[in-house]
């Protein structure tokens, strides 16, 4: 190995480590932005949690089962109040995913699967091809879902332009520069969008189909579950593809002042490939530290028992942290990438 | 019977009449000799069936069941009831079928070819497509206390999987593979065409079987070890098999089981044993057949089947053949959780967790059909709750006893596969697994629908809630209005009183009244009789303080209003508690003061509500109906109870739940912008 080639190597992994230190270091003049996506965030939830509060009160505020709830779930309680609440859209979402990993697990899985975004889209492909809204297959967390995403696009304007200077942003710079490319991020978003429900729809639908075909007669398990994975690997490079041009397309939208999402798109496209490596692994250090946050919060609520009010209390609030955390990490994303771009030479 | 496991009661031990067979009636003897062609996978060869005319007249038609006809075509019962193949079109693999290509009669003079007699017949239906019931005539009746003796030349074809039969790659599930004689029955012959949800009948006696097979070919059977495993030097071996007592028959076989075997052994008194009743059970080699991928599964298997077979023992009464054997299913073979007499195939997959109740449930349900089928004979297409109703209770009350708690488990990243899914688990810590008397949702839901004494095909979409969870509740439900104590006894006097035999729901109804000494019909008139639900609640709570005033007083006289009157007690208490099912039942009523005092009322529960009134100098703090829940099967548990809160009380659990959803909601976003 020459001597070059080994500084080479340290380069790179030098450049994508600067570019997220000093791309953690922007966010940290930015925390009552954060704070204030965190606010939104909440906001949006109280739409289905207060409710859900409230059925679940009236269920159980009356009945002896309550002191043993707090301990324990009981199946019984459980497929009743579901049974009580059919009708009620939002108390079925009560799923026993709500304990351990299983908001983490239940949610990655829905992710790699599109859920989403195959509502989404089928119910534009709906109204495009039959003139029809069919608003019974859009449930309220597709809605909710596609509400949130509208929100972070115009969040996003926001984070972008207040890490492109070098100086602190008010909330009302903030709001104002959300609010002047959210027509263009739009645009952009509706591109993606349009991307990756041809992903799903097509892609990953065909693959699993394929999977199922190539597999029905393996005798061992392990052969199809070994498929699926490198399914899932391979639907999270095509994401992590995806974002990284979007992140990319919407930075090179503010700071060149760019007013085509299309050509916008196509020259995020062109610096992810043009500097594929370390941006790849600029983008992978920064999903790392998203899973770092993931699996401490997992630690941190296991160890607690959860039968009392103020540990109740105490995971609730540790739960926050974490979501404010990844609120944190989102914007070391715009941040750090924003630095990257900056400092790498521009080829085009 | 064996002193030391005797209850005294004034009259001596409670089962003191209590004895098992040795042996069943042994009405059938099956003799076989097939071969498994693996190119073709058809199964050929012979079987001399002898009969023994128990009927009390003379006899000239046998039916016969011809199991595998059912995946001739879409057109048998089996297929019409099931969908069969609706996903796919249908080629010659997918399908299977018996062909009786000769039928002999050896009568006592003269062998007398009758296959011309052969033509199907259509017990349960007027259909003339179905083919899965034929009958055989003879030339001259068969008297009483005779042996009818057939000899049958047949072919099997093995389908595609389906029904816990069939072939995929080079494992073979065999199961209902040979013409099998109908049983004589309460005067008639009961040979049921094969439904979609019931397949069991049959007489006891001696099985005979020869298999050949490759020689590289591992096989299991019903009847456990081999008795001769003969080379014959062309590429083929045969294995033989015999075993008294069972009424059927199945077998697997596939080059790559791995065979294990371990002894089963229960001589001496376990520490967590009752000494009443404790028996020293009979040592039994359990054979697993196990796939090569899922070795490591291996002693959760051998140590289900252990604990069964223990608690079985002890239970109901010692498993009385030298061997069972364990298939761990292949892999697409649709063959798990499938029973046959000394022989069951369960079913896992290697990601389950040791948290999870897999292969534990399905080998412990499987296993308990050895008793609730195989030991006692019952009429599975009429009444199949009387073995999967009883298989389900038994089954939960193992699992209660031989482990702690499983816990439900959640698997991400992947897909469903044939014997479970395919992925990443997760176990759910704040909920157990296996319980069944979460079930009654089930009922709730769609157990108006249904009485469950009606026959397996009978049905309007519950064939499962009535032949599973419906009746095992209502066994909980019974055990738990009986005790522990008699419900063993009840449960151990049907199993020593009907094992080889046919017992029917009233022999079960019978013998609950006889030994329990009282009157149980209310209650199976409305569990097992009736499709109406039990749902009792508690209606209101008030507390009154009173306050006398008035014009009058006492003595009618006007009421002084310058003294102030006290009451003889500070509340007037009122508990209105209220039957909103159709179903009745007896239920206690718990009362609790505030002060910590409680009164526990006995409500026959026949009117629709019933109100009790007590005065206090304590208000009432909360009321439950059924406090034991006894009542496993009311529908709705959750209005059983009412508890007096302060007008802003907020349940602490639904906070917990709400803010734990709130977090699933925040993820929900954070992993679904695809960030956008």
């Amino acid at each position: 190995m020459d001597s070059n080639s080994t500084n080479g190597k340290n380069l790179t992994s030098m450049t994508s480590l600067q570019a997220l230190s000093m791309g953690l270091y922007r966010t940290s003049r930015s925390k009552r932005i954060i704070l204030f996506a965190w606010f939104i965030n909440v906001m949006l939830t109280l739409f289905v949690v207060l409710p859900m509060f409230n059925q679940l009160n009236t269920s159980i505020r009356e009945t002896v089962k309550e002191e043993e709830l707090v301990q324990h779930m009981d199946e019984n309680w459980y497929r009743t109040f579901k049974f009580d609440t059919q009708n009620s859209e939002i108390a079925q979402l009560l799923d026993t995913s709500i304990f351990g990993a299983g908001p983490f697990l239940h949610h990655f899985d829905g992710m790699l699967q599109g859920k989403v975004v195959v509502a989404a889209g089928n119910l534009l492909y709906d109204l495009l091809t039959t003139f029809r809204l069919r608003t019974s297959s859009l449930d309220i967390l597709t809605l909710l879902a596609l509400l949130s995403m509208l929100i972070n696009t115009y969040l996003a304007g926001g984070f972008i332009s207040a890490y492109a200077g070098d100086y602190p942003v008010r909330i009302s710079e903030f709001l104002m520069d959300g609010a002047r490319y959210f027509g263009r991020f739009f645009r952009i978003f509706l591109i993606a969008l349009l991307v990756y429900y041809l992903l799903f729809s097509v892609v990953v639908s065909t693959v699993s189909n394929f999977i199922g075909m190539l597999t029905f007669s393996e005798s061992s398990e392990w052969i199809p579950f070994l498929y699926y994975q490198i399914k899932h690997v391979l639907v999270l490079i095509a994401l992590g593809l995806m974002m990284m041009c979007v992140d990319y397309a919407r930075i090179r939208l503010v700071l060149e002042d760019r007013y085509s999402a299309v050509g916008a798109l196509g020259a995020g496209i062109k610096f992810v490939f043009g500097h594929f490596f370390k941006a790849a692994l600029l983008y992978f250090m920064l999903c790392l530290t998203g899973l770092l946050l993931i699996l401490a919060c997992v630690f941190i609520e296991k160890i607690f028992p959860q039968t009392n009010f103020w540990t109740i209390f105490a995971v609730f609030v540790l739960q926050q942290l974490y979501t404010i955390g990844r609120m944190w990490v989102h914007a070391g994303f715009f941040a750090s990438q924003m630095v990257f771009f900056q400092k790498m030479p521009k080829r085009m | 019977m064996r002193s030391e496991q005797k209850l005294m009661t004034d009259n001596g031990p409670w089962d003191k009449n209590l004895v098992l067979p040795d042996i069943s009636d042994r009405v059938v003897r099956y003799t076989m000799d097939v071969k498994l062609d693996t190119a073709t996978n058809i199964i050929s060869g012979w079987e001399l069936l002898e009969w023994r005319n128990e009927t009390g007249k003379p006899q000239r038609n046998f039916p016969m069941h011809l199991y595998h006809n059912a995946w001739k075509n879409t057109l048998s019962t089996f297929a019409k009831e099931d969908t069969y193949r609706s996903d796919s079109p249908v080629s010659e693999k997918d399908c299977g079928y018996t062909n009786i290509t000769r039928a002999v009669w050896l009568s006592p003079k003269r062998e007398i070819d009758i296959t011309r007699s052969f033509r199907y017949i259509h017990p349960d239906d007027t259909t003339s497509d179905d083919q899965t019931v034929c009958q055989l005539t003879t030339p001259k009746p068969i008297l009483p206390n005779t042996w009818l003796r057939l000899k049958l030349e047949f072919e099997t074809k093995q389908p595609r999987p389906v029904a816990r039969t069939g072939v995929v790659r080079n494992y073979h599930f065999v199961g209902q593979w040979y013409p099998k004689i109908g049983v004589w029955w309460k005067g008639t012959w009961n040979c049921h065409q094969f439904h979609a949800n019931t397949e069991f009948f049959a007489d006891y006696g001696m099985y005979d079987v020869k298999i050949t097979v490759p020689d590289w070919y591992i096989v299991g059977a019903c009847g456990g070890i081999a008795k001769s495993i003969t080379n014959n030097n062309n590429g083929t071996a045969t294995h033989r098999f015999i075993q008294e007592d069972i009424h059927d028959f199945a077998w697997v076989t596939a080059p790559d089981l791995v065979p294990i075997v371990r002894k089963f052994s229960h001589i001496h008194q376990e520490p967590d044993e009752r000494s009443d009743r404790h028996h020293p059970l009979k040592e039994v080699n359990v054979i697993l057949l196990m796939q090569p991928q899922h070795i490591s599964v291996a002693d959760r298997y051998f140590d289900a089947t252990f604990k069964a077979l223990r608690y079985y023992g002890e239970w109901y009464g010692e498993y009385p053949y030298d061997a069972i054997t364990v298939v761990d299913p292949a892999n697409g073979s649709r063959s798990g959780g499938m029973e046959y007499p000394t022989l069951f195939a369960g079913g896992t997959t290697i990601f389950a967790p040791k948290e999870e109740a897999s292969p534990e449930g399905v080998t412990v349900h499987e296993f308990g059909h050895q008793f609730w089928y195989g030991l006692v004979g019952t009429n599975e297409f009429e009444e199949a709750w009387l073995d999967e109703g009883f298989t389900t209770y038994s089954t939960e009350r193992v699992l209660r006893y031989a482990w702690k708690p499983f816990k439900k488990v959640r698997y991400y990243f992947g897909q469903w596969g044939w014997e479970g899914y395919i992925g990443i688990p997760m176990i759910v810590d704040e909920m157990d697994d296996m319980d069944i008397l979460a079930e009654n949702t089930d009922i709730r839901r769609r157990g108006k629908n249904d009485a469950m004494m009606r026959r397996g095909w009978e049905y309007n979409e519950t064939y499962g809630l009535n032949s599973y969870t419906k009746p095992a509740l209502s066994l909980i439900m019974l055990e738990r209005y009986l005790g522990e104590e008699m419900m063993y006894r009840v449960m151990r006097t049907y199993h020593f009183r009907y094992r080889f035999k046919h017992p029917t729901s009233q022999d079960f109804i019978n013998t609950v009244n006889e030994v329990t000494g009282s009157d149980m019909t209310w209650f199976f008139r409305n569990t097992w009789y009736s499709s109406d639900l039990f749902d009792y609640s508690v209606d209101r709570i008030t507390n009154r303080q009173p306050s006398p005033e008035g014009v009058f007083n006492m003595n009618g006289g006007p009421q002084d209003t310058s003294k102030k009157v006290s009451p003889l007690y500070k509340y007037e208490c009122e508990v209105v508690v209220k039957r909103e099912g159709e179903a009745i039942a007896p239920v206690d009523v718990l009362v609790t003061f505030k002060n910590g005092e409680q009164r526990r009322e006995r409500w026959d529960g026949q009117y629709r509500w019933k109100k009790y009134v007590y005065p206090s100098d304590s208000p009432v703090a909360s009321v439950v109906v059924d406090p034991e829940h006894k009542l496993v099967l009311d529908v709705n548990w959750n209005n059983n109870s009412k508890v007096v809160r302060s007008r802003g009380f907020i349940s602490m659990a639904a906070q917990k739940f709400a803010l734990k959803f709130m977090f699933w909601i925040q993820n929900y976003f954070n992993f679904l912008n695809y960030g956008l």
